[in-house]
């Protein structure tokens, strides 16, 4: 059998693994964030163990896809950045678990 | 489902490093000590020890713990029955504590000999620390649990004053959250150039 043979619909579901929320790093924060009503930027760091740029960067990289929104707000005259996952965002871990579990179903038989 | 149960560990975790101040021990165990002086004292005035903690709980926490770990809203429905056990454990102190003020002088012997037994009291807190427990993974409100009924039991058995029960407990209870803090503030400290926000 040929590779252009293969039955590529068996690996179909690999495709349909949005490769945003797939990654260790961001998958972590979505992780936190969906457990979470919101967070600030320090908790995020401790909880993940991010390094502060390494979070700014994929937490933009998920706000421009709007998985999660990002407000400022003064506390006691101290910024805070909060930072949510929004409805979007929390429909991207759930279709990404269905994925994971088809694929893992598939590719492993479990 | 294990991914389910993954997040729920997680969010169990969570939940406990950010508890792990011992803000909340402190507040209970001053409650109880409070509580306990308005038994030993027979005085109202230490009924304002037993709830005036609670007030201070959101400012030491805005003060200590969100400087040093960051902030964090959590929104779980069993966190949140968690935090109304934690609350209704405080609530019920007070409550108990308003009820034998408004009550001292025409209380009933029978009353006042049921109340002197104190062992439903210990009962009720201590479930109180379970659910707790159980809602939110703080796994040394099990131990607060078992020692609350341990004392009240052994203090009963020996026939020992309440109030004294209810103050070694709150004291215990107490020493374990200043221990708690203590340890967090050597561990998380606080760096001046350190804010809560993104750069």
């Amino acid at each position: 059998m040929s590779p252009n043979e293969l039955p590529n619909k068996d690996l179909q579901p690999i495709s349909d693994i949005d490769p945003l929320v797939h990654s260790p790093t961001r998958l972590k924060i979505l992780a936190y964030l969906s457990i979470v009503e919101s967070a600030d930027f320090t908790f995020l760091m401790r909880q993940t163990g991010l390094t502060r740029g390494n979070l700014s960067v994929n937490l933009r990289k998920l706000e421009d896809v709007g998985y999660v929104s990002i407000t400022k707000e003064f506390v006691d005259r101290i910024p805070r950045t909060l930072i949510r996952l929004t409805d979007e965002g929390r429909q991207a871990i759930q279709t990404y678990r269905d994925n994971m579990r088809t694929v893992l179903n598939e590719l492993l038989g479990e | 489902m294990s991914q389910e149960q993954d997040f729920k560990k997680l969010q169990q975790r969570t939940y406990q490093s950010y508890h792990q101040d011992g803000l909340i021990d402190i507040i209970i165990g001053l409650a109880m000590i409070g509580f306990g002086l308005m038994l030993a004292f027979d005085s109202s005035v230490f009924i304002f020890m037993s709830w005036m903690p609670i007030i201070f709980y959101v400012p030491f926490k805005n003060r200590i713990t969100v400087p040093r770990i960051g902030y964090v809203k959590f929104s779980s429905s069993n966190l949140r029955l968690a935090m109304a056990l934690g609350t209704g454990l405080l609530v019920m102190l007070f409550i108990v504590g308003l009820y034998l003020f408004a009550v001292s002088d025409n209380i009933s012997f029978q009353v006042r000999e049921w109340l002197g037994q104190y062992l439903w009291l210990g009962g009720l807190v201590a479930v109180c620390f379970l659910g707790t427990a159980l809602l939110t993974g703080i796994t040394r409100f099990y131990a607060y649990a078992g020692l609350i009924l341990l004392i009240f039991s052994v203090g009963t058995w020996l026939a020992i004053q309440p109030f004294f029960i209810v103050i070694t407990s709150g004291l215990l209870i107490e020493i374990t959250g200043v221990w708690l803090l203590v340890r967090f503030l050597v561990k998380y400290p606080l760096n001046s150039g350190e804010s809560t926000h993104e750069s």
